[in-house]
């Protein structure tokens, strides 16, 4: 049996709304550990992994290991019922073929109850082996937020280039060109604010602006974003949740055409 | 700046591809646009390819089928009968959208009968009496049957059980040979295939209607050794069963 109870309904509401868009239907797998989801988008192009820890629920229980499968779109619907500060609860029975999600008003005598029908998703867990990447640039989410919206306009891809001293993101479009350049910055006030590069090789990639615009959604999880690099490999963009997880994004690159 | 190409990952899961046991078409079942396509051709294969009345412009025949449909509710069975028209047309050489649309029937076919491509003597205007015949039913071409000319030099027989062929002797009098014949899945057990056949020896040589036993075939495939069989099959005097066929090509 699961049993996970959320301090805050908002936490799983803004994880559902960061990935709801790129994966409609995903497994989540609940063990004693806590609960990790591992989905593709329909074009193969970005993968989407997230890990909620035990940590980060307030009561949490799972005898045995559990499969969910939920269709995002409906869930997030229900996610939406309950207030923010409510209790958030999910339940479900050890081979279920629905799970309950309870709302707990945290001072008045309220609780509502939904209950979700699974689905049977066919996917195949996949061990991501951590690698060595060329290039981390830990920065404020929102900031990224900002280049990616403000560099769509532009183009369907963006150009991200990192060297010694410099991080260049650019994109090249019909109407115009643009280019934000971000050097690192230590604000020990506000070390959120910061913006760390640590650099083994300079890169030069290229990617879906249509994906990384799915990646910044998730901004809302957390302040800063960790961005892993490396030459003709998938991007990592990581959220860390902190109340422990975090959410992943591996985001596959564009090459050049005769390659 | 070069044109960029968006790479995708490969995963094992995603990576399995699942052959389509009614229409044979090996597909990815993960990526959108495959199995779009394999629906799209799936429906084509089980119902027939879309046959739009401009496409007929001379009725050869017409076959009556019985549809019978049983409609199951908790207390008993509904049996509805519908009767349909199978127009039979047989395909003009100089008609350029029948024969490209019949190339592509003849295509989807061949796939299943795990066939070559044919001899496309039925395109050809120097043999005279090799065509096409096309089953229409509903706007859809749910059957054809493709003939060659042949000479009892190209003929041999075929023991039915064994598949093997009587080297020595030619088949007297044989004129047309069964190239392709195939009817879409929804529309078997109906004997159209039988139909066809008799399509076949009454109008592949103008004024002449054919005997049974002037008829071969190229390369049978299991159900088409049980349609020759039955169509035309010889006991032997040994007790085994002969089938006419024929060398193509």
């Amino acid at each position: 049996m699961l049993e996970g109870k959320f301090d805050e309904s908002t936490l799983l509401k803004k994880i559902v709304d960061s990935i709801k868009d790129c994966v409609k239907l995903c497994n989540f797998n609940c063990t004693e550990h806590g609960i990790t989801v591992q989905a593709v988008d329909d074009s193969r192009v970005l993968l989407v992994s997230l890990l909620v820890g035990q940590t980060a629920f307030t009561e949490y229980r799972c005898d045995r290991d559990i499969t969910l499968g939920i269709d995002l779109e409906s869930f997030s619907k229900i996610i939406k019922c309950g207030n923010n500060e409510d209790y958030l609860t999910l339940l479900a029975e050890d081979s279920p073929d629905s799970v309950m999600t309870i709302f707990e008003d945290r001072k008045k005598e309220r609780i509502s109850e939904y209950s979700l029908k699974l689905m049977n998703i066919d996917s195949e867990f996949l061990k991501i082996d951590d690698m060595d990447y060329d290039t981390v640039i830990t920065m404020p989410s929102s900031e990224f937020a900002k280049i990616v919206r403000d560099l769509k306009n532009l183009s369907e891809s963006l150009n991200i280039i990192v060297t010694k001293d410099s991080v260049k993101f650019s994109s090249e479009g019909e109407s115009g060109s643009g280019s934000v350049i971000l050097k690192p910055y230590n604000d020990l006030e506000k070390p959120e604010e910061s913006v760390n590069v640590h650099l083994d090789n300079p890169v030069d990639l290229t990617f879906g602006l249509k994906y990384l615009s799915d990646i910044i959604k998730a901004s809302s999880l957390s302040n800063q974003i960790t961005i892993k690099l490396a030459d003709k490999t998938p991007a990592l963009f990581e959220f860390k949740l902190s109340v422990g997880g975090y959410l992943r994004f591996y985001l596959a690159p564009k090459f050049d055409d005769e390659e | 700046m070069s044109k960029k190409v968006q790479s995708i990952f490969i995963l094992p899961n995603n990576d399995k591809l699942t052959t389509c046991k009614t229409c044979e078409m090996t597909y990815n079942q993960s990526i959108n646009n495959e199995v779009k396509i394999h629906n799209k051709y799936h429906l084509k294969f089980t119902n027939g390819l879309n046959w739009p009345h401009s496409l007929i412009d001379k009725t050869l025949d017409t076959i009556t089928i019985v549809d019978k449909k049983v409609k199951s509710t908790n207390h008993k069975s509904i049996i509805s009968k519908e009767m349909k028209l199978a127009k039979v047309i047989s395909i003009d050489k100089m008609n350029k959208n029948q024969v490209l649309k019949t190339e592509s029937l003849l295509r989807m076919c061949n796939l299943e009968l795990n066939a070559t491509p044919d001899s496309k003597q039925w395109q050809k205007f120097q043999y005279q009496s090799s065509k096409a015949f096309i089953l229409v039913i509903d706007k859809k071409a749910i059957g054809i049957c493709t003939t060659d000319e042949i000479k009892p030099i190209d003929s041999r027989w075929m023991i039915y059980k064994t598949q093997q062929i009587v080297t020595d002797k030619e088949i007297k009098n044989v004129k047309i040979g069964i190239s392709r014949i195939w009817i879409a899945p929804k529309w078997r057990g109906f004997g159209l295939a039988k139909k066809l056949l008799e399509i076949v020896l009454k109008y592949s040589i103008y004024g002449v209607v054919l005997n049974k036993n002037q008829i071969a075939f190229s390369q049978p495939s299991y159900s088409g050794c049980q349609l020759a069989k039955s169509f035309n099959g010889v006991l032997h005097k040994s007790g085994e069963v002969l089938i006419p066929v024929y060398l193509e090509g």
